[in-house]
């Protein structure tokens, strides 16, 4: 079995989140006498997992099919190639996804501790979520595709409504399934007419085909691709929170437990880049000129609805969600800026992935700060946030320093992404949509100042509520991402090289176009 | 006619009878039950069309597993509540409307036919095209397998190590599944219930 | 391949008409004495109360889970059993894993109570 070595270690990763999702799973069942370790053992699988991704990163660059057919009954050179393609791309997405989880994880261990009996669920389908996301950034056929944000899916709406005793938790919950249960058959039925056209699943196979309309099974149906490529972009729009596919999102980021909704606005976030660009950027850019129009109108409404929409928020998890659909409107005007050369020769792919990166920590640090208000004080709502200067001056400082970088200004971490993304979109013929960011990142300053002036000069009227006592895991978790901010921030030379790396591996035909 | 598309109006004719019975009964439950015989019948219309393996599994997923989710549902609010509930109304219309458009536009591609020299599906001839579907590369099918039957279904799902991961991913999405059914649905006492309402905050060491 | 449908359509017949059969026979048979006692529902000898559609209880939602999450595998497993002979040995392999994470979901939702009667 020839497979099987390849398997091991190009897909271990995934392979370690698996036997750890089990084991959490059924922890209980083999363990006695040292009851709730289910949090330690999640942050242990994922640790590993993220340990063996970089082992893999640097002993192994480079692309590696996993899963190929190439049976005893295969012609030279047909081999289809792998249903999972382990690349730098699959890795960098891989350590993104572990880091963000870690964090959560962390940062909402105590948080979880009190609210739900089901310690092992949770911490199960955190881990289960992963992996779908890990599976997300590497497939390469549109089985493996839909399967993993099904799977992905499926997870967050258990995860939304995880405190069944809260009704507000059930109704996003249920509101998140029902918007996904449609957007997902409409990706399913656009991936059936790919295969119907193409004969297979393979994206390998059907890129030479949107390139080459003789190669199709079926003859003079070419056409039908683009309305087919659409339906896939409205399933991973929905996952991405994009709008018009974002209505579930502000209900289920108030309603979910507040790590989970961190997590939502991280994980399903990047892992439907990671999608998006494997498809469209890297496979499907013969059809730019086609799906180009589209993806720049879901960039407008997602910057200008995402930002105006916020300014109107009482609830600060709900303001979260707003401010986190402008900036996957701000992601998506990399995606668009195809050829754009910005910072240090980035181009734009290079820009998204930076971008992305940055936003990671950036918005898990500010939850952090959400996760430990609400467990003082019990809310989310913007009084909550009323004198925290005084109750928590760390708290207090690293969220206006969060929100800042969220705004995009100099020298933190968030304003080196805008400029690369707007540089991007300049640069590759998306004017006006920059200038349309440029503005509405202006209109964010409201609503991120609402949260700061609360904090600054709110005077609470029932006295002084005493100071807050931040657990050891927040501490870390906001020193990490606070650390990161201002690394990246002042020093983002390494992180640039890093993703110009990492998009020159996905895209290396853009490379050679993007150079007019 | 044949005695071949004599059995198939037969059968068209009962699903469309049992169609209406599933939408025109005012019980519930015989709703369902109509829909079963809908669904029963499909089958039968895909083993016309030799698709065994479709055949199959329309009556082992429709027939079996949804059919049972339904009634569950239907049982679960009660079966008196739900029929005879509010009427219809403007919904009506909209339904109305939307059948008329899904029959012209049917008929319109039964009558027009696909355009010529394009209808790969139906021509005979682009039939072992087809069943190379999913296994290109392989030279020839060993076996000798039919398009459509459960073994060449078997043989493109496993003969190859392509279809690990989207094959081991759907037992760990059922397994997700049963999580989210003894999370979310279980209630009362007893049992999974045992762990129910929540603990207090700091509780439990850790 | 006509001919094994002819089969199935055989026996389909044959299925539905021996019972018929037997009905037709006992009816002809039997003696006819109708009466009130003979038309109410025959439960364990007991009167039976009320409607018989009742509002189930939701735990049993949890049964027709796992009821779809065994019928779903079955669809897996067919194909799997008639193609089987020429596979090669990790499609057993695969099989066994797949098998075995549902294994762990039936010890989970059992260790959870999720099949107890209530």
């Amino acid at each position: 079995m020839p497979h099987i070595p390849s398997i091991l270690t190009h897909f271990s990763p995934e392979l370690i989140l698996v036997v750890g999702m089990l084991l959490v799973l059924t922890y209980d069942l083999w363990v006695r006498g040292r009851e709730g370790l289910q949090a330690n053992l999640a942050i242990i699988t994922t640790v590993l997992a993220l340990v063996a991704t970089l082992v893999l990163w640097v002993t192994m660059p480079g692309s590696h099919p996993v899963f190929e057919a190439c049976g005893p009954g295969a012609k030279a050179g047909t081999c289809r190639p792998g249903a999972f393609i382990s690349d730098d791309f699959t890795h960098f997405f891989r350590v993104l996804g572990l880091l963000g989880t870690l964090l959560v994880l962390i940062s909402g261990q105590t948080y979880m501790r009190g609210r739900t009996a089901f310690k092992g669920e949770f911490y199960a389908l955190v881990l289960s979520a992963v992996l779908a996301m890990n599976l997300m950034a590497g497939a390469n056929d549109l089985i493996v595709i839909a399967l993993a944000i099904e799977f992905l899916s499926i997870t967050s709406y258990i995860l939304t409504a995880f405190l069944r005793h809260d009704g507000l938790s059930i109704e996003g919950g249920l509101k998140y399934f029902l918007y996904g249960s449609i957007t997902s058959a409409a990706m399913l039925f656009g991936m059936s007419y790919l295969l119907g056209i193409g004969g297979s699943t393979s994206v390998p196979a059907l890129a030479a085909i949107a390139r080459n309309p003789e190669l199709a099974q079926v003859q003079g149906y070419a056409n039908i691709m683009l309305p087919a490529l659409a339906l896939v972009l409205a399933g991973i729009a929905f996952k991405i929170a994009l709008v018009p596919f974002h209505q579930w999102s502000p209900d289920a980021y108030q309603a979910a437990p507040t790590p989970v909704t961190a997590f939502l606005s991280v994980g399903p976030k990047a892992a439907g880049f990671a999608v998006l660009i494997r498809l469209f950027v890297g496979s499907f850019s013969s059809l730019s000129a086609s799906w180009l129009g589209t993806m720049g109108l879901l960039c407008l409404l997602s910057m200008v609805v995402g930002n105006v929409a916020a300014l109107t928020q009482g609830n600060v998890k709900r303001m979260m969600a707003y401010s986190s659909i402008a900036q996957a409107g701000y992601m998506l005007l990399g995606v668009v800026s195809l050829g754009g050369k910005t910072l240090m020769g980035l181009d734009s792919v290079g820009a998204v992935l930076f971008f992305i990166l940055t936003y990671v920590f950036t918005n898990l640090g500010a939850f952090a700060v959400i996760i430990a208000v609400e467990q003082a004080t019990g809310s989310a709502e913007l009084g909550a946030y009323r004198g925290l200067m005084r109750r928590s001056p760390l708290l207090a400082v690293s969220l206006v320093v969060f929100f800042l970088s969220l705004v995009g200004v100099p020298p933190l971490a968030g304003f080196v992404a805008k400029f690369a993304v707007f540089g991007a979109a300049v640069t590759g013929g998306q004017v006006p949509l920059a200038v349309v960011g440029v503005l509405t990142g202006v209109v964010s300053v409201v609503y991120y100042f609402g949260v700061v002036r609360e904090m600054f000069f709110g005077a609470s009227e029932e006295g002084q509520p005493g100071p807050i006592r931040v657990g050891m895991g927040t501490t870390f978790v906001v020193l990490v991402a606070l650390l990161m901010t201002l690394v990246v921030g002042l020093w983002p030379e390494p992180f640039i090289t890093l993703a110009n790396n990492v998009a020159h591996s996905i895209a290396p035909a853009l490379q050679a176009a993007g150079g007019h | 006619m044949n005695p071949e598309m004599a059995f198939f109006y037969a059968v068209a004719l009962l699903m469309i009878a049992t169609a209406f019975g599933m939408v025109l009964a005012r019980d519930m439950v015989h709703g369902v039950l109509f829909m079963v015989g809908n669904f029963v019948l499909t089958a039968v219309l895909y083993l016309l069309l030799n698709a065994p393996f479709i055949a199959a599994v329309q009556l082992i997923v429709y027939a079996g597993a949804i059919m049972v989710l339904f009634l569950f549902v239907v049982m679960l609010l009660g079966a008196q509540d739900l029929s005879l509930s509010e009427p219809a109304g403007g919904r009506r219309i909209i339904g109305v409307a939307a059948v008329l458009i899904l029959g012209s536009l049917l008929t319109f591609v039964v009558k027009e036919g696909l355009p010529a020299g394009t209808a790969a599906g139906l021509a005979e001839e682009r039939l072992p095209t087809l069943a190379a579907f999913g296994r290109e590369g392989v030279e020839d099918p060993q076996s000798g397998a039919a398009f459509g039957s459960p073994q060449m279904v078997g043989e493109a799902l496993y003969r190859e190590p392509y279809h690990i991961v989207p094959f081991e991913l759907v037992s760990l999405l059922l397994l997700v599944a049963m999580m989210g059914a003894v999370v979310i649905a279980s209630f009362g006492k007893g049992g999974v219930a045992a762990a129910g309402p929540e603990q207090r905050p700091g509780e439990d060491s850790a | 391949m006509v001919d094994n449908w002819g089969f199935i359509a055989v026996l389909t017949l044959v299925a539905f008409t021996v019972p018929l059969i037997g009905l037709a026979l006992s009816w002809l048979l039997r003696p006819h004495r109708p009466g009130p006692i003979k038309q109410t529902t025959y439960e364990c000898g007991l009167e039976t109360i009320g409607d018989s559609w009742v509002q189930f209880k939701v735990q049993y939602y949890l049964y027709a889970l796992i009821f779809v999450l065994f019928d779903v595998e079955t669809v897996f497993l067919y194909p799997w059993a008639v193609a089987f002979l020429g596979l090669p040995l990790f499609a057993l392999v695969e099989m066994v894993i797949f098998l075995g994470i549902l294994a762990i979901g039936l010890i989970y939702a059992w260790r959870k109570g999720a099949l107890e009667w209530v």
